[in-house]
C-alpha cells in the first residue's frame, strides 16, 4: 500500500470519526452543561427506565424501595420510630423563647411551620446557598444566642421537628435561571456530584445512581433520586438523628476522603443541587435508616 | 619509658578511633535530619496544595503526624516512609482533582 493511498484511507477514517467524536463531544458538553430542569428529568428518565416497577414517589424511601426484607422491617420501626424523641425535643426548642424574647418562629415564613420544602434557596443579596440548618443557626445568631452543632443534637433536633410539620409537603427548590451566581451554585454542586474523589476514587454517582440497587457488602444503595426527602434522619449505625451534611461527611469518609466543614459553600451547594433533582417529592422527614 | 610510649600509641589510636566513630554517627543523624526534613517539607507543601484543591485523601495528614512522632522517636526510617507515603498521596490527590476538572462532565446523565 502506497503512502498515498494509506493517507487517503487516514482521511477517510478521520472523515467517519470525526463528526462522530464532535456529536460524542458535544452530547457530553451539553449534558454537563444542561440546565437544572434537564437535569432532573434525565435522572427521573434514568431511574424509570432501570426500575420500571418502581412507582416515582417510592425512591423517597431509599432503599426500601427495592429491598423488600429491609422493607418490612423497616415498616415495623416505623410503629415505633426512634425519632419521634428529637420531634417533641425539636418542638420543644423550637418553641422555647431567646433571652430577647424572640424565637426561631420569628426568623422564618409562615412562623418555620410546614417550610422545609424551601430550602435550601439561594440568597440573592448574601450571594449564597441557604439551608434550613444554616438558617436556624443564622436566626439564633441574629438572636444573640450561641450557635449550634450542624450535624447532630440540638439543631438536628429542631429540623428534624421543622421536616415532620412539612410532611406531605412538595420540594420546591427554585435556581433563578436569571441569576448567574445562583446558577454557578447550582453547577458546582452537580460538579462535586460527579467529581471522583478521595483514595477509593468515588463519586457520589458512583454509589448512588451507577449502582443504585445494588448491593455493597450487607447493604443495598439507595438512589440518588428522592434522596432529599427525608431529613434529617435517624440512623441505627449512628444510634441518633443527624442532618443531611453529617451523611455527606461520612460519605466522603468511606471514601477515604477528608469531609469538608458543614455548611461550607461545598456542601451547601451540593445540597442544593441534590435536593433540586428531588423537586417534585413529598417530604417524609424525618425517617429511619440502618 | 617504652612500654610508656607503645601505651601513648595505642591510646592515640583508640582515641583516634573512637573520634572516627563519633564523627561517623554524627554525620548518619544528620543525614537522616536532613533527609526526613527535605520529605517532610515537601510532603506538607505537597498537602498544601491538596487542602488548597479541597481534595485530601482521609490518611493523609495523619500519615504525616505519624511521620513527625516516629522521627521525635528516633525512628528515622520509618518517619521518613511515612513522610515520603504522605507526599505520595497528597500528589495524587491533586493529580485527581486536576484530572476531574474536566473529567466529571462525562458523567452527567442526558436525557
Amino acid at each position: 500500500m502506497s503512502g498515498r493511498t494509506e493517507r487517503t484511507m487516514g482521511y477517510r477514517v478521520i472523515k467517519k470519526i470525526l463528526p462522530l467524536s464532535i456529536f460524542i463531544g458535544l452530547t457530553f458538553a451539553a449534558s454537563a452543561m444542561a440546565g437544572p430542569e434537564e437535569d432532573r428529568l434525565a435522572i427521573v428518565k434514568y431511574y424509570a427506565e432501570r426500575f420500571p416497577d418502581v412507582p416515582l414517589q417510592e425512591f423517597a424511601n431509599g432503599l426500601y424501595a427495592f429491598d423488600e426484607d429491609a422493607r418490612e422491617q423497616w415498616i415495623e420501626m416505623e410503629d415505633f420510630p426512634p425519632y419521634e424523641i428529637a420531634i417533641e425535643d425539636g418542638q420543644a426548642l423550637f418553641e422555647a423563647p431567646f433571652a430577647n424574647g424572640k424565637s426561631y418562629a420569628d426568623c422564618f415564613a409562615n412562623g418555620g411551620i410546614g417550610v422545609r420544602q424551601d430550602y435550601p434557596y439561594f440568597d440573592t443579596d448574601a450571594g449564597e446557598v441557604m439551608t434550613l440548618e444554616l438558617m436556624i443557626n443564622r436566626c439564633r445568631e441574629s438572636n444573640g444566642e450561641e450557635l449550634l452543632p450542624y450535624q447532630i443534637g440540638d439543631l438536628a433536633a429542631i429540623s428534624a421537628y421543622m421536616a415532620y410539620t412539612s410532611r406531605g409537603n412538595t420540594i420546591n427548590v427554585k435556581v433563578p435561571q436569571d441569576n448567574p451566581a445562583a446558577v454557578a451554585a447550582y453547577e458546582t454542586g452537580k460538579q462535586y456530584y460527579y467529581t471522583r474523589r478521595g483514595q477509593l476514587n468515588f463519586a457520589c454517582i458512583s454509589c448512588h445512581l451507577q449502582s443504585a440497587g445494588l448491593k455493597l457488602r450487607a447493604d443495598r444503595l439507595s438512589s440518588s433520586l428522592g434522596h432529599a426527602t427525608h431529613w434529617p434522619v435517624y440512623r441505627s449505625k449512628w444510634g441518633e438523628i443527624g442532618t443531611l451534611q453529617k451523611r455527606f461527611a461520612e460519605c466522603n469518609v468511606q471514601v477515604f476522603s477528608k469531609p469538608l466543614e458543614a455548611q461550607s459553600i461545598e456542601y451547601r451547594n451540593l445540597e442544593y443541587f441534590l435536593t433540586y433533582m428531588s423537586n417534585g417529592f413529598e417530604l417524609n422527614g424525618p425517617a429511619t435508616r440502618r | 619509658m617504652k612500654n610508656n610510649f607503645v601505651l601513648l600509641i595505642v591510646s592515640a589510636f583508640l582515641f583516634a578511633g573512637c573520634g572516627q566513630a563519633t564523627d561517623t554517627g554524627d554525620e548518619s543523624q544528620d543525614m537522616a535530619t536532613t533527609s526526613f526534613a527535605d520529605v517532610y517539607a515537601a510532603a506538607e507543601k505537597a498537602l498544601a496544595e491538596a487542602n488548597a484543591r479541597r481534595n485530601v485523601w482521609s490518611k493523609t495528614e495523619e500519615m504525616l503526624s505519624d511521620a513527625k512522632t516516629a522521627f521525635d522517636n528516633g525512628d528515622d526510617d520509618a518517619a521518613i516512609d511515612l513522610a515520603t507515603e504522605a507526599k505520595l498521596q497528597a500528589e495524587l490527590a491533586v493529580t485527581q482533582a486536576d484530572f476531574e476538572e474536566d473529567a466529571w462532565r462525562s458523567r452527567v446523565l442526558a436525557e
